[in-house]
């Protein structure tokens, strides 16, 4: 007990407690986002910039993400999207409409009774690529599609 | 001033099934007033959370790219009838509004 706590204690004096830190950190199933990330993720006018924020810079594409949605909408303020994740632990989807004033429309947290899809309606600014991401153990996994605006979302 | 939450929740094949009809005008703070011509502020739902059975199943978080009057549906396992499915909202004004229903 004694050497734990003299290990522990010469540890954070030595700094190496945030290397131990940084490792636990990167062992765990979900990184965690503080709500200031998140608001300034939904806030931010760049797609890359807020993929970022949301972890999904490096996302890779995969079958395993689905999207289900109509190839063109009349009304863009109501576009039926359902997407489901077959990528094993995916704990959260992110919903990214690519030419929206804000990008990230979505980002919905699964916890383990979940099952990792949903249906939701989003307002398209006008014909998009959407694109939803699965996170899961760390990593992103993403499939995309276009939907055809006739009519514009956000100004109508 | 809210408007109860529609919540159909049926078990369906050992997993329930679950769809939300909230209403709120989502609006995009984007839009003018036809009448004065000044842009209507920015009402929408900030965060939307599916309880069953008193366990956390589904978090999330939304912007002005919600739509008005959004329909939502999720599954989740672990279930039975007779379980209580509560979906909760809130607003960037801080209005929020909770719901019940039975899964059937």
């Amino acid at each position: 007990m004694n050497l734990l706590r003299r290990t522990l204690l010469r540890g954070l004096a030595t700094g190496s407690a945030l290397a131990v830190l940084a490792v636990t950190g990167l062992l765990s199933p979900l990184r965690a986002w503080s709500a200031e990330d998140r608001l300034a993720a939904f806030k931010n006018k760049n797609l890359a910039d807020a993929m970022a924020q949301m972890g999904a810079e490096h996302s890779v594409e995969s079958a395993d993400v689905i999207i289900k949605a109509p190839a063109s909408a009349e009304d863009g303020a109501v576009v039926p999207i359902d997407a489901e994740s077959h990528v094993p632990n995916t704990t959260r989807l992110l919903f990214f409409i690519d030419k929206n004033p804000f990008p990230l429309a979505a980002a919905f947290d699964f916890l383990p009774d979940a099952l990792p899809e949903m249906g939701i309606r989003l307002r398209f600014a006008e014909t998009s690529t959407i694109r939803v991401v699965a996170m899961a153990n760390g990593q992103a996994y993403h499939a995309t599609t276009e939907i055809k605006i006739t009519a514009g979302g956000c100004g109508s | 001033m809210t408007e109860p939450i529609k919540i159909r929740a049926q078990m369906k094949g050992g997993i329930a099934d679950i769809r939300i009809l909230i209403k709120h005008p989502n609006e995009t703070g984007l839009r003018k007033d036809p009448d004065s011509g000044k842009l209507i502020p920015a009402h929408y739902i900030q965060s939307i959370t599916v309880d069953v059975a008193g366990r956390r199943a589904v978090e999330g978080h939304t912007n002005i790219a919600l739509s008005a009057n959004p329909v939502l549906a999720f599954k989740v396992r672990n279930a039975k009838a007779g379980d209580a499915v509560t979906v909760s909202w809130v607003d960037n004004f801080g209005e929020q509004r909770s719901d019940t229903t039975p899964l059937i």
